[in-house]
């Protein structure tokens, strides 16, 4: 590089100002100094006309490099939150961790179910319930925190230590050290575990058409969770476990025969039951329990037939257990409007006598059917049944109630949403978050989200919001209205997890995302 | 001096109150709402960033650390003020930072350059990554100050104001800053491609 000549200062500062001035950036003042400069200064003229080549040349030098993929980006994005929330394992290195736990988890929930005829404990046999419910029902398909989930009922401490959890134990005595080695070599154990879970359900198939009446079901479990006197179903759930075999031939039942295995409907009755069995006690001290009444009655949609059978109510399968463990020849579940005027027929009886009110129920419905019904009967439970709890002066039942009720699982965890939306509302409780959880499927689902998107019914007439993206802000309110109904949040953070990825609205995306994530880190 | 918010509800006035809302939330406690800024600025600053760095390892890593340490200063950012030029300003002084820090060992590695040099598909490609890389070679050669004033107006189409705001350094600085590197960059490209009409100062 040969040595640079002298500059004149004068030149030097008209210089300094010649890019601005070509540009536009100088002030009138100082721009007519320099072009009275200029107008003397030949080599300065000459500057100010490779000023403008130069740029031209640094305009032609265009990044050729390919522009980074949006992975990147969001492994940025994953990168800087970890550095600045001080958690530096990546979400492939959880979900890696954590997914020995589903697979065993699940078979263990179904082996359970399987074995759970064969178990000689009631205690094993009550906690053996709540574990669908830790295990799946709490983070769902993720299954981020599997089988060490935080199941309501279930008992952490041994499913945390063995993801095999308490099936294992009833789940025809599998090998004691296979939770603990999955946990740590689950992609050996997860094809096992599957082949296990297939054995099972041909086992039980077997069983199902070759019935062996095995006492202590999962009907007896339940019966004590729901029945209105716990005291007189469990030792008959224990005897029953004790004794083979107690169990009326002649008045088969499906939900009898089949404890939960073979439809969805039978899930929602187990995790139902492991809920319960967790906080029976304290909700219905408290008398809490109103809603338990609600969802274990039949609902409209249930009675109107456009829910398929299969999907009757937790309840519904528990009383009707609990009609065919007592020998009653009707095919038909004893309904919750039934239960209920059987209260009252023996409240007015003078209070509750040894008999259950299911058992009365049954009673009177065997009545019944020998006399010539007039429908006042009918039409008491229809009465009954279409009561409200607000008309009782019930406490409406609280969304997480709700969700809780309907055990979200993660095979059905879109469905159970809906399911949730369709008694929530059937509750008239909490409309607005109802309003909240619809805007979001609806968006998600992509039926209409487009269009959802570009309707002002989420954004006020202010202009300057129209730009914003409504459905963004309302998830990040909805998240923050949610955080005392924390099942409901397990049953949307399921049902987004599932979705986040099909969300065409960046915006969006990234909202559910971080949402999602600030509940992992939780 | 950072642009102020525009009174009237343009494009930008929108965003920038969809940042000040993200940013109030951060300081409130939800963390995960840094992601948001992060998404929505992460991508354009590394363009910028870009520019600084031949090597794609380097602007990540100068990238993440100025996020962080946006996050980490987010009570000193002015809701007045436009979020990105603040994110920048940060983001470009660290980038100077460390190619100072380089220029200091006389780290100069060509590897990037030919490796960006090679793959050229066609003439005019091969024309346009030729340039690129006698630009970068010129701008190496210039002061990081210098070059940074160059990149911000010339890559950035930052006003000078803009770079003085940037930079945290008088306008006139900026005017004679881009003017030296300005001249030195032609003697680098005339001596590269030749001299060209009007030749060089």
């Amino acid at each position: 590089m040969t040595p640079r000549p002298s500059i004149p200062p004068a030149c030097q500062e008209a210089r300094d100002r010649l890019g601005a001035q070509v540009e536009g950036e100088l002030d009138s003042t100082e721009a007519k100094a320099l072009r009275h400069h200029l107008a003397g200064c030949d080599r300065c003229q000459a500057v100010a006309s490779w000023i403008q080549q130069v740029d031209s040349v640094a305009a032609s030098s265009v990044d050729t490099r390919p522009e980074p993929s949006p992975a990147f980006f969001a492994n940025m994005t994953k990168s800087v939150m970890d550095e600045i929330g001080g958690k530096p394992r990546r979400r492939s290195e959880r979900d890696e961790a954590h997914a020995g736990d589903v697979l065993p988890a699940r078979a263990a929930a179904m082996l359970g179910d399987a074995g759970e005829g064969l178990d000689d404990s009631s205690d094993t046999a009550r906690a053996g319930v709540a574990g669908p419910r830790g295990t799946a029902g709490r983070r769902g398909a993720a299954g981020r925190k599997g089988a060490a989930g935080q199941g309501s009922g279930a008992d952490n401490s041994r499913t945390r230590g063995n993801p095999f959890g308490l099936g294992m134990g009833r789940g025809m005595g599998m090998g004691l050290g296979m939770g603990w080695w999955s946990r740590w070599r689950w992609p050996v154990v997860a094809p096992t575990a599957f082949a296990v879970l297939l054995v099972g359900v041909i086992s039980l198939r077997q069983w199902q058409a070759n019935p062996v009446h095995l006492p202590g079901s999962p009907g007896a479990v339940h019966l004590e969770s729901s029945s209105a006197d716990e005291s007189a179903a469990r030792p008959a759930a224990k005897s029953s476990a004790d004794g083979f075999g107690d169990r009326d031939d002649s008045a088969p039942n499906e939900a009898t025969k089949d404890p939960g295995l073979a439809s969805p409907r039978s899930e929602l009755s187990r995790d139902q039951g492991g809920k319960e069995v967790g906080k029976e006690d304290s909700k219905r001290q408290d008398g809490a329990g109103a809603f338990g009444q609600l969802v274990s009655k039949p609902t409209s949609l249930e009675k109107s037939g456009r829910e398929e059978k299969t999907e009757g109510t937790a309840s519904q399968a528990t009383v009707s257990q609990a009609t065919a463990s007592q020998g009653t020849a009707s095919q038909t579940p004893v309904s919750q409007g039934e239960v209920v005027l059987a209260e009252e027929v023996a409240e007015a009886a003078g209070g509750p006598s040894a008999s259950t009110p299911v058992e009365i129920a049954s009673k009177l419905r065997s009545v019944d059917n020998d006399d010539s019904n007039d429908g006042a009967r009918e039409d008491r439970i229809s009465e009954l049944e279409s009561r409200s709890p607000q008309a009782e002066n019930k406490p409406a039942p609280s969304l997480d109630d709700i969700a809780q009720s309907k055990a979200i699982d993660s095979d059905n965890a879109v469905s159970a949403l809906r399911r949730t939306l369709e008694i929530a509302t059937e509750a008239e409780g909490q409309p607005d978050e109802i309003e909240w959880i619809r805007s979001i499927m609806n968006q998600l689902d992509g039926e209409n989200g487009a269009q959802l998107t570009r309707e002002s019914t989420f954004e006020t007439d202010n202009q300057t919001r129209r730009n914003r993206s409504p459905l963004a802000r309302r998830i990040s309110d909805f998240a923050a209205r949610m955080q005392n109904t924390p099942t409901l949040q397990d049953s949307v953070a399921i049902y987004l997890e599932r979705r986040v990825n099909n969300v065409e609205d960046t915006e969006l995306r990234v909202r559910v995302r971080r949402w999602l994530e600030s509940r992992d880190e939780q | 001096m950072d642009k102020p918010v525009a009174s009237e509800n343009t494009d930008a006035d929108v965003a920038h109150r969809q940042d000040v809302e993200w940013v109030r939330s951060v300081r409130q406690g939800d963390t995960s709402a840094y992601a948001y800024l992060v998404d929505r600025h992460g991508p354009v600053l590394h363009r910028t960033l870009r520019r600084f760095f031949r090597d794609d390892a380097d602007v990540e890593d100068v990238l993440q650390e100025a996020l962080v340490r946006a996050f980490k200063n987010l009570d000193r950012y002015d809701p007045t003020r436009e979020f990105y030029p603040w994110l920048r300003k940060i983001a470009v002084n660290l980038a100077l930072n460390e190619l100072d820090k380089r220029k200091r060992r006389h780290e100069v590695s060509d590897e990037a350059l030919a490796e960006r040099a090679s793959g050229a598909n066609s003439d005019a490609d091969l024309r346009a990554r030729e340039v690129q890389t006698a630009v970068d070679r010129a701008l190496d050669d210039l002061p990081p100050a210098w070059a940074a004033v160059f990149r911000l107006r010339n890559f950035e189409e930052l006003s000078y104001a803009e770079i003085a705001a940037t930079l945290d350094v008088p306008m006139g600085t900026v005017m004679s800053q881009l003017a030296r590197a300005r001249a030195r960059l032609a003697e680098a490209l005339a001596q590269t491609f030749g001299p060209r009409e009007g030749g060089t100062p």
